[in-house]
């Protein structure tokens, strides 16, 4: 944990820094005593105990020169850092494109040009404003558990904010659900004004926002997860031996865990809590802004936008500061508006439009009504002469419909009925003809779907109840056959087979005659088909088919309610998180393989490792990034060796590349590796030990009498002109090493590098600490 | 050990009260009331112009002189960087403990007309090293002769054991202080008192559930008055509410409500605390001390005590009703609450007594071994070892009791054998195969004491010049855990000498004597060179500061 900076600390002054030693020693005693006195303070009590013990590092930084200077320079740095957020404004623009669900490679170019920054930088701000997107839904909820319930109508509005489902918003939330503001629910249980202080006061001192923080776990996160983790950290707590103000604090919120997340209703009273505490925070702002006793447009929009990060919309925001600003008796300023005499305007032209129209068809109506007889008489004749039925019925239908408003229209429509009377009963015969050659042939299915489709096309029929008659008696059949099915399967099948035919029966038949009989077969297979599960889960597990692990469960859950299903339910979650973990990396690895950088992809996968560095699919992660490190190693190895290569030509031809990778200095007639460890491995980690290991295994230009060199012979190639191609910031064990007195077990080695200065120079080293090796050999 | 004729008083030295008491010459131990007629006195030290005040008087003036009163101090015992600054003086909690000390002994000394030298002062079974070295400084400090630094629950399981010496059981003793809080498991036996297992937290006690009050207090005065200031940035409003909680939450261990006022900056709010809020404020407090008895529980079950029959109370704040009905809830058995506020005081008292008669008898038998004094501690081992006959000890003992007028029985009781364990682990830093430093612990906490433990360590190089060596304690009950878990106690360095292999053994040996002191020896095997440590901490008044302390007490009386 970051602590807190001394400057600061003792009140001394920091631009400029105080140096007096003197004055800062007074300052310390100063504190010491102030912190001592409030040891024992209610509140601030355990503050002074952290305080207290950081005396003596206070003092080890305060003396020393140089410690102190980096103190007060990280203390104007905090200072600075208060007055502007560096990403603040960033941030925003990101938020206002992404308003519109997704943010194009274009607007992350432009936002970087705006901003003067590289392009990955807003990448990397906007991939981490994507994490946040959960842990803002559940903020958005949490601050409106405040008033003890939500409604459907603030669920929706959430779901669609974030273009999610409503049922898996639902799912967050942890309190009663209304249909209206107006129910009425019973008022819950709130926290102790008391307990909220003392939890508020605890988290600060181990700087932490709420419990859940505080355990490190999600705020859904189901209330025997936050006992067993509370339970948890209270032990681990007890094992600390340094009781500090940390451990203290963090003990006593441990406490507050156990008691409040012990039950429903207390999570509840703390979630309404916390949710007040969001609130207040945004109240503080408004007393800020409005600190002349007026709040200006500006000042309301940013407001907005505050009570935005806390979880409120933007409406209700808005409402929210007005209401405060009026109980505390503060103006707003109003923005100008715009003027509305255009849309007047645009109204008073439609209405003149739609007079016209009307005119105009009443018009052509008396002009046809003339024709329509003689024309009846016409089709009469045409229809006479027509032998098949639907070329008559379609005939006095073309009537019907273009002549609608014709007198002769009702006895037409008569002469329609008459004929689809006979279309029907002569389809019906033909029907029931074909019906029984299907049925015949067992295709029942068939059969049936035909009367079906019957009563579908003409769902006036009056073959409705033969039809009806006719399904029935189909539908027995067939169920009598299934049943017949599940039977003879019920006697040999294996319990999945036997559950897939149950199951398949009682979704065909759910009012069928056998139910009874399927219902005791059901009842029978609860253990045959629980251990069939058992069985199967774990062959699905190693080839990690989550999906069929699921549908598994979920179908004995289906079927089953007892004490196996809610074992198998207590599963369920598990496999459903492999489910969506295995998702995630589906959909890492294609953002990865995107990529056209190596390392890009990698940094891909780490992100999101640390983000959720307990993944089940870690495994598989991390040999993704085995493989891109060693892929993007072997990249870097490639240029490196290409800038040193470039570099010895600069050396006069003291230094030429003998073999692949073997360096000759022509002056001394040594060989060199062109490579050292760590451009081999940057990420190696050389001991004294492991470097002798490592050149006693090298092989560099087929030579195997690789050694590590002389401290001269090191001086010989970087400090005489011309110099061998340097490397940045690494130190190369050298063949001298010598014991200590004191210093435990470990052994002194001179060393050559340069660490903070950018010269080269002789130091000594523990044979423990991180070096690394440049080889060399005598031909 | 050689003849003490002095009596030994014991003293509970507590967070909020401290008692002294002694056993008087029925072999009963009897509490001493000070000046004032009262059984007990609060531990508050008040530094009034150039004269020093504790008790009472001082616990009131804390309203008045806010800046000039210092309590809870045993809270900061052994936390070297506490000091208290009054007209530029600097006092540490040794010095300051060592005021409430002198105080006690004081008062008895006017009451008895006898002088008080030796003394057995009790602390918490949880304290460690350093808490233990800051007790007996501040005995020291008082001019004490201090015989022993004893645990409180051991005291109150002595305190309770010798009214029922028949019976054999295992108790757990529930010790809720002022400042801290002790569970103990303890076997108690006829001629012995064996504590099996021991955790705690010294930072919480009644001061805890009286800081709930304070804060509540904070809040109900916020609301009726509108304001938003922290009231508690006032000294006075700070230790007058602290006062007004403290006395609250004893009415509300009688009653259902108390009226509480609260003044400050002229204005004044009257309010009604609800035993039923008070709970529920102090409810997770409660659960803390139950989490640490079940742990307790889980270790004790490792030694194969898997059973107690008895809970009992001890301990001031154990008279809120709700801790009673907690622990019944938890543990399905009614606890007795026994002398809460004095068992501890007379146990010590007991003790103190007993190492008196037992100097005594062996004063007697030395002549009848052919071991010196010295060598004797253990009589029942010297009577099993058949170094000594039953009968000498019957006459020996029989002489003590005519010489200091104690009855036969009280006198051969003396022999009590009291059996402790170690609260802490210790261990020493050295590096795994990983090259990594880890802490490994050579004795485990609830371990019992004495004990010796060897182990152990290799060199890392050919021709290593020395070994460093970091002792540690911890807490946790496991052989290797992380450095980060201990508190670095002392470090030490062994020189070698030359051309010595790598792999070398280097054995270190951790020997805690009965009060929890621990002395290391470090040996490399090639010469037998060694290094010993006796652990004076540190983190304890020592040095200038020390003498300067010792100066000042010398001729200070205490009022």
């Amino acid at each position: 944990m970051e602590r807190d900076n001394f400057y600061i600390l003792l009140d001394l002054s920091i631009d400029p820094p105080e140096n007096d030693s003197k004055v800062i020693w007074e300052a310390i005693q100063r504190k010491k005593a102030e912190w001592s006195r409030l040891r024992n303070h209610p509140t601030k009590g355990l503050q002074a105990q952290k305080n207290i013990s950081l005396i003596p590092e206070i003092q080890r930084v305060m003396i020393s020169r140089e410690d102190r200077q980096k103190e007060a320079l990280a203390a104007r740095e905090i200072l600075k850092k208060g007055k502007e957020s560096k990403y603040a404004e960033i941030d925003r623009h990101i938020d206002i494109l992404m308003g519109k669900g997704y943010i194009a490679d274009a607007d992350v170019l432009r936002l970087a040009e705006i901003h003067g920054i590289e392009k990955e930088v807003i990448d990397d701000r906007i991939n981490a404003k994507k994490e946040e997107r959960f842990a803002r839904i559940d903020l958005e909820i949490s601050l409106r558990m405040e008033k003890g319930y939500v409604t459907e109508a603030e669920i929706a509005k959430i779901a669609k904010r974030h273009a999610m489902d409503v049922e898996e918003i639902k799912r967050r939330v942890r309190c009663p659900i209304t249909k209206t503001d107006k129910e009425k629910i019973e008022q819950p249980r709130l926290l102790d004004k008391a307990i909220e202080k003392t939890i508020v006061e605890n988290l600060k001192v181990i700087k932490k926002n709420s419990l859940y923080e505080f355990l490190g776990l999600p705020e859904t996160s189901p209330l025997e997860t936050l006992q067993e983790k509370a339970a948890l950290k209270k032990k681990e707590l007890a094992d600390i031996s340094k009781k500090d103000a940390e451990v203290t604090a963090s003990s006593i919120l441990a406490g507050q865990c156990l008691t409040i997340f012990r039950t429903d209703e207390g999570r509840y009273a703390y979630d309404i809590s916390l949710a007040k505490a969001r609130r207040a925070f945004i109240d503080s702002d408004i007393d800020v802004a409005a600190i002349d006793g007026k709040i200006r447009h500006e000042y309301f929009e940013i407001l907005i936008k505050k009570a935005e990060e806390i979880g409120m919309e933007r409406k209700e925001a808005a409402d929210y500061i007005k209401t405060y600003s009026k109980k505390k008796g503060y103006a707003l300023e109003q923005k100008p508006e715009k003027k509305q005499k255009i849309i007047m305007i645009a109204a008073a032209a439609v209405l003149g439009v739609a007079a016209l129209l009307l005119l105009s068809f009443y018009l052509t109506e008396l002009h046809r009504k003339n024709a329509v007889k003689s024309e009846y008489r016409a089709l009469l004749a045409q229809v006479e002469k027509q032998p098949v039925l639907e070329k008559k019925l379609q005939l006095l239908k073309g009537y019907a419909a273009t002549h609608q408003k014709a007198e002769t229209v009702a006895e037409a429509k008569a002469l329609i009925r008459q004929i689809e009377s006979q279309i029907d009963t002569r389809d019906f015969n033909r029907l029931v003809e074909e019906a029984e050659k299907l049925t015949q042939n067992g295709a029942y299915e068939k059969a049936l779907a035909l009367f079906q489709g019957f009563l579908e096309k003409n769902p006036g029929t009056q073959y409705r109840n033969p039809a009806n008659d006719h399904i029935q008696r189909l539908l027995e059949t067939i169920e009598k056959r299934d049943f017949e099915a599940v039977t003879a399967v019920v006697l040999s099948g294996t319990a999945g087979e036997k559950i897939s035919a149950i199951q398949g029966y009682q979704q065909k038949h759910s009012n069928g005659p056998h139910q009874e009989q399927i219902r005791q077969m059901i009842e029978e297979m609860s253990d045959e088909y629980y251990l069939f599960v058992q069985k199967e889960l774990p062959l699905h597990e190693k080839n990690e088919n989550w999906e069929e692990c699921v549908r598994l469960c979920q179908s004995y859950i289906d079927i089953y309610d007892n004490s196996h299903s809610d074992q198998l339910k207590e599963l369920l979650p598990a496999f459903e998180e492999r489910i969506r973990y295995e998702k995630v990396f589906e959909s890492l690895f294609q953002k990865a393989e995107k990529q056209d950088d190596a390392k890009a992809a990698q940094k891909i996968y780490e992100d999101y490792l640390a983000a959720y560095p307990n993944a089940p699919t870690k495994g598989k992660i991390e040999q993704e990034i085995r493989r891109l490190e060693s892929l993007s190693a072997s990249q870097a190895v490639e240029r490196e060796k290409a800038r040193i290569r470039s570099q010895l030509l600069q050396t006069a031809g003291r230094f030429v590349e003998k073999t692949d990778g073997v360096i000759l200095d022509q002056k001394t007639g040594l060989m060199w590796s062109l490579l050292d460890s760590k451009i081999i491995n940057p990420e190696s980690c050389l001991t004294y030990e492991q470097a002798g290991g490592y050149v006693k295994n090298l092989s560099t230009g087929g030579y195997r009498d690789w050694r590590l060199p002389t401290p001269d012979e090191l001086t010989g190639i970087y400090q005489t002109p011309p110099y061998f191609p340097s490397v940045p910031n690494t130190f190369y064990w050298t063949a001298e090493n010598h014991s200590r007195y004191a210093d435990g077990w470990h052994t002194i080695v001179t060393v050559f590098g340069r660490g903070e200065s950018p010269q080269w120079e002789i130091t000594q080293k523990d044979a423990i600490e991180c070096g690394a090796v440049r080889a060399v050999r005598k031909p | 050990m050689t003849q003490q004729a002095n009596r030994i008083f014991g003293i509970d030295l507590g967070t909020t009260y401290s008692s002294i008491a002694y056993v008087d010459e029925f072999g009963k131990a009897v509490i001493i009331p000070n000046a004032e007629n009262e059984r007990v006195t609060p531990s508050v030290v008040f530094f009034d112009e150039d004269s020093i005040v504790v008790g009472d008087v001082a616990k009131e003036s804390a309203k008045l002189y806010p800046n000039d009163v210092v309590s809870f101090i045993k809270r900061s015992m052994g936390e070297p960087n506490f000091v208290f600054v009054h007209n530029g003086e600097e006092y540490h909690p040794e010095e300051i403990s060592a005021y409430i000390l002198k105080k006690l002994a004081q008062d008895a000394e006017q009451y008895l007309g006898e002088k008080v030298t030796d003394v057995v002062i009790t602390c918490p079974a949880y304290f460690g090293i350093n808490e233990r070295e800051a007790t007996r400084k501040a005995g020291e400090i008082a001019g004490f002769n201090v015989r022993q630094i004893i645990n409180e629950p051991t005291a109150a399981a002595i305190a309770y054991g010798s009214l029922d010496s028949t019976q054999d059981s295992v108790a757990l003793v529930y010790d809720l202080g002022g400042g801290t809080f002790d569970v103990t498991m303890i076997d108690i036996r006829r001629d012995s008192v064996e504590v099996i297992c021991t955790g705690g937290d010294h930072h919480l006690g009644g001061k805890d559930w009286d800081d709930r009050i304070v804060a509540h207090l904070v809040e109900l005065f916020q609301a009726q008055t509108g304001t938003t200031a922290d009231i508690l940035e006032d000294p006075d409003t700070w230790q007058d509410l602290q006062l007004s909680a403290e006395k609250a939450k004893k009415i509300l261990s009688r009653r259902e409500r108390t009226p509480i006022s609260i003044t400050h900056g002229g204005e004044r709010v009257k309010v009604l605390l609800e035993r039923k809020k008070f709970e529920e404020i102090t409810e997770d407090l409660l659960e803390r001390t139950i989490e640490f008895t079940k742990g307790m529980l889980e270790e004790a079950k490792a030694k194969r005590y898997d059973h107690f029959d008895e809970i009992i109370l001890v301990g001031g704040s154990t008279r809120m009703p709700q801790v009673v009905k907690r622990i019944e809830k938890e543990f399905s058995v009614t606890p007795k609450i026994y002398d809460p506020d004095e068992a501890v005081a007379k146990g010590a008292a007991i003790y103190g007594w007993k190492l008196g008669l037992n100097d005594r008898l062996i004063q007697r038998l030395a002549g009848k071994t052919l071991r010196p004094i010295q060598q004797i501690e253990d009589i029942p081992e010297l009577i099993e070892n058949k170094e000594l006959s039953i009968e000498d000890v019957k006459k020996a003992a029989q002489q003590v009791a005519d010489e200091a007028g104690y009855t036969l029985p009280s006198v051969e009781s003396a022999m009590l054998r009291v059996k402790n364990v170690t609260s802490k682990s210790f261990g020493v830093v050295a590096h795994n195969p990983q090259n990594r430093p880890v802490l490994i612990n050579l004795v485990l906490r609830n371990t019992g004491v004495p004990v010796t433990a060897k182990k152990n360590f290799y060199t890392a190089v050919e021709n290593q010049s020395s070994v460093l060596i970091r002792i540690m304690e911890s807490e946790t009950s496991q052989v290797e855990v992380p450095v980060e878990y201990g508190v670095e106690i002392k470090t030490a360095v062994l020189n070698l000498p030359p051309n010595l292999p790598a792999d070398l053994p280097i054995e270190i040996t951790f020997t805690l004597n009965e009060e929890g002191r621990l002395h290391m020896t470090a040996m490399e095997t090639r010469e037998s060179r060694q290094v010993e440590v006796v652990l004076d901490t540190a983190c304890v008044i020592s040095g200038e500061a020390l003498e300067k302390a010792m100066a000042r007490s010398q001729n200070l009386v205490i009022h």
